[in-house]
């Protein structure tokens, strides 16, 4: 596990999508309906159903650094998700707000490529 | 309504998060940015009457695509990738890439881009074209928008086929 200080929400859903429980330490989740989460997260969209089916969600799957720049939360993020349960199945997803490390390393990372586009320019 | 996701992906600084941003919000802008990780984002789009939600993944720049992690990849249905028709290093090692992916998500859609072609003449980019392993599918300008349109309409067509 991280050894510095962050944020982070677990949120679990069901197999529709419906929020059973979430911390809401980050944003309100408890509230939202299953579209309006999905479509706020299109990401989660896009594989939650991969998530269902495919043999490898029994262990985590770890999304890093996804960039948000709109609300309900902003900045940049690992997602987590572990499903659990053969017949009732839970996806437990959750967030981690890792902002403050990938901003230090997209700081790294945009002087490396500008040297190595420069390079190439010259 | 269908889902699909499409990932965008290729060498660092070939302009994926430009045709990103062209595609989806109709911008685009000179300087560089770096992506680190990835952005999401959605577009709704209608092919013969079929509406289709393309869901786009905008994934950090990798020189080799074994290094894109693997979580990125899990339910994906297509695949952009994009190379800077003006920088070699970027179109080398297509078709390596191309066969990684291929056998990381047998039965997805590619669709090869060149992009930046607003800074090559009409023999740069024949030029280019000769040295390729295989033909891209477009040939873009992220800047001016040309053919952007046509690479998600495209893939969004073929993803219903």
């Amino acid at each position: 596990m991280l050894n510095d200080n962050y944020t982070s929400q677990s949120i679990y859903l069901d197999q529709a999508g419906r929020v059973i429980f979430s911390c809401d330490q980050l944003f309100s989740a408890t509230t939202l309906s299953p579209e309006q989460l999905m479509d706020q997260f299109p990401l989660v969209m896009s594989i939650f159903p991969s998530l269902l089916t495919t043999p490898l969600s029994r262990d985590t799957i770890t999304i890093p650094g996804v960039q948000i720049n709109e609300p309900p939360i902003i900045g940049i993020f690992d997602f987590h998700f572990s499903v659990f349960g053969k017949t009732n199945t839970i996806v437990h997803w959750q967030i981690q707000d890792l902002t403050r490390r990938y901003q230090n390393a997209q700081r790294e990372q945009q002087r490396l490529h500008n040297r190595l586009l420069d390079s190439h320019v010259q | 309504m269908i889902s699909r996701k499409v990932i965008l992906t290729g060498n660092f600084g070939v302009g994926k998060t430009s045709l990103f941003n062209r595609f989806l919000y109709n911008r685009f802008s000179e300087k560089y940015l770096t992506t680190i990780g990835v952005s999401v984002d959605k577009k709704v789009v209608e092919i013969d009457g079929v509406t289709v939600n393309l869901i786009l993944w905008d994934i950090a720049g990798e020189v080799d695509q074994n290094k894109v992690p693997h979580s990125y990849f899990l339910g994906s249905s297509g695949v952009i990738y994009v190379f800077d028709v003006n920088r070699k290093p970027t179109y080398e090692h297509m078709e390596r890439d191309l066969a990684y992916l291929e056998e990381k998500l047998p039965g997805v859609v590619i669709k090869i881009v060149g992009n930046k072609i607003d800074l090559l003449d009409t023999d740069g980019i024949a030029s280019v074209a000769k040295e390729l392993s295989r033909k891209p599918d477009y040939w873009t300008s992220a800047k001016n928008g040309e053919s952007v349109e046509d690479v998600f309409v495209s893939m969004a067509a073929s993803l219903l086929e």
